[in-house]
């Protein structure tokens, strides 16, 4: 589990000026837990993000990841291999020109001996649909490939938690599309605990819970349905919900009895076929 | 798949060439640049480049990615070429904008492009043929010796494969740069030199704090995947030499005495 205790952050700007970043954090994601974090931008949801494996490390508070302080420096080769990070631009992550080649690289670093480590991104490259680029060059591939592929280098390291700081944000919907449902998977079949920074309410949809940021603390840990349903909560956060619930809201206007928590497509199509039968409409 | 590909990137094939051990490509192609220095006849370097085109049809690398590549370095090397062919005093063959065209300088320009064009194949042969995993292994191996000035092998080879995945996208990140420029009114294709020039150094400052950007990401990301630097880092690509590389050793040694031969003989020897 990733446990986070009273954690704060401060940085300084070009101006030379004192910014708190992160102020008194308190947190515990479970293994296996499906996290998303939203918040306007500079809410600290990225420096909250970076504590999690060890790349900043806390001056104020602490952060332990299965028990073990990501202060102490001896904890830092474990803290990284239980939880893998991929961040936005995928194009930044590589380290080499070749698919397999660049996902052999946490491997390298972890002293994984050779048949290991070729059966181990055998295996992440089929997890993530890419085996049968292996061979390609980096660079001939799509946005959304490449996130895969950054993707397959971290579960490599067959980590307990992933954090994903906005990993779609650069990408065509269709790819965006194919990255959450292999973010889901990951979460049901491998039990891999997700932390999903996002901008895109309906990505959010995705998680069992919600941490909301804003001006570096956390203003309200919830369910994706409960936290949809309070639009005036989210719009003071300069946040927006999902068009689905607006559509629905709409529709209470008119005096319909539809839930503004609905999260999925189906769900809300189900809802107005049931509304049309029964002559609501 | 051909169109996306960059100078000097990776070309996944089954060939012999790609089979030889990384460490002697790297030594061949040592060699043969330095056989380019010493040949003279024009005659060798057109026997030469029928060698090189050979050595590509057995490396299955097309050849159209090769002459992509010497494309983009034509301006390169006109440049250098109109430059050099103007300096060179000898016997007049015809005036140019009032200036002397020697036939020394002909025969100088023309041996010094072809010069160029051999050794840049030479060398992309090498990129084209070898992963950067099995060149960063070849170099570690071939650095082992520098341990004992506390150099380390391992890091310098990080560095050689990062610069060598980095350079493509840095390039394609210039032509970004070049393009939004472009679209704010920077006038690259000006024909005042003035104007072009200081159109390009719009270019260099947006480039550099990219570039230190993309390091600074970069750095993340490897410290994300446990880079703890070289030492004791497994390998990917584990190096054997096989008897492939005993006959290349052999082909190459009697290839070299062969051009050496042929040099020292006056056929086509071009005139000075």
């Amino acid at each position: 589990m990733i446990k986070i205790e009273n954690l704060d952050c401060m940085y300084k700007t070009s101006n030379n000026q004192m910014v708190q970043a992160l102020k008194g954090i308190n947190l515990t994601i479970n293994p296996g837990e499906f996290v998303a974090i939203i918040g306007a931008n500079g809410s600290g949801k990225s420096t909250l993000a970076k504590h999690m494996n060890g790349i900043m490390l806390p001056k104020e508070g602490d952060v332990f990841v299965f028990g073990k302080n990501t202060k102490e420096e001896q904890n830092n080769l474990f803290i990284k291999k239980s939880v893998g990070m991929v961040f936005q631009n995928p194009d930044n992550q590589f380290v080499t020109s070749v698919v397999e080649e660049d996902i052999a690289f946490a491997l390298e670093n972890l002293e994984i001996p050779f048949d290991e480590m070729h059966e181990r991104v055998r295996m992440a490259l089929e997890c993530v649909g890419m085996y049968e680029y292996k061979d390609a060059s980096i660079e001939s591939l799509s946005g959304g490939q490449k996130q895969k592929i950054a993707i397959a280098g971290a579960i490599v390291m067959q980590p307990k938690f992933l954090v994903f700081d906005e990993p779609t944000s650069m990408l065509d919907p269709q790819s965006r599309e194919e990255i959450c449902s292999l973010l889901k998977r990951l979460n049901e079949t491998m039990n891999i605990g997700i932390i999903f920074i996002t901008q895109f309410m309906e990505e959010v949809a995705l998680a069992k819970r919600v941490i909301v940021m804003n001006d570096g603390k956390i203003v309200k840990d919830i369910s994706p349905g409960c936290l949809f349903e309070d639009i005036d909560f989210l719009e003071s956060m300069k946040l927006k919900a999902p068009q689905i619930t607006y559509f629905c809201l709409e529709l209470n206007k008119l005096g319909e009895n539809i839930n503004p928590g609905i999260l999925d497509l189906k769900e809300c199509a189900d809802e107005l076929a049931a509304a049309l039968k029964g002559n609501k409409l | 798949m051909l169109n996306n590909m960059m100078v000097g990137q990776f070309f996944a094939a089954d060939s012999i060439i790609h089979k030889l051990d990384p460490r002697i490509k790297l030594l061949l192609t040592f060699v043969y640049t330095l056989l380019m220095f010493f040949i003279e006849s024009m005659f060798i370097f057109t026997f030469n480049i029928l060698a090189i085109i050979m050595v590509y049809k057995l490396a299955r690398v097309p050849l159209k990615i090769l002459i992509k590549s010497i494309k983009r370095m034509l301006p390169i090397l006109l440049i250098s070429a109109g430059i050099n062919i103007f300096l060179i005093q000898g016997e007049t063959v015809f005036k140019f904008l009032g200036i002397n065209i020697t036939k020394q300088g002909l025969c100088m320009v023309s041996t010094m492009i072809v010069r160029i064009i051999c050794l840049i194949s030479g060398m992309l042969l090498l990129l084209y043929t070898t992963s950067p995993a099995e060149l960063v292994a070849a170099i570690e191996k071939i650095l082992k010796p520098l341990k004992i000035f506390k150099v380390s092998p391992e890091e310098i080879a990080i560095m050689f494969s990062i610069a060598l995945h980095f350079v493509p996208v840095l390039l394609l990140e210039a032509e970004r740069i070049m393009n939004a420029q472009r679209a704010r009114g920077a006038k690259f294709d000006s024909k005042h030199l003035k104007e072009k020039l200081k159109a390009y150094i719009t270019i260099v400052i947006p480039l550099l704090i990219s570039t230190s950007n993309r390091a600074n990401d970069l750095a993340i990301a490897m410290e994300s995947r446990c880079y703890h630097g070289g030492e004791n880092r497994t390998r990917f690509k584990i190096l054997h030499y096989s008897a492939y590389d005993l006959y290349a050793l052999l082909i190459s040694l009697l290839y070299v005495l062969l051009l050496l031969i042929f040099n020292k003989l006056d056929f086509f020897k071009i005139v000075m």
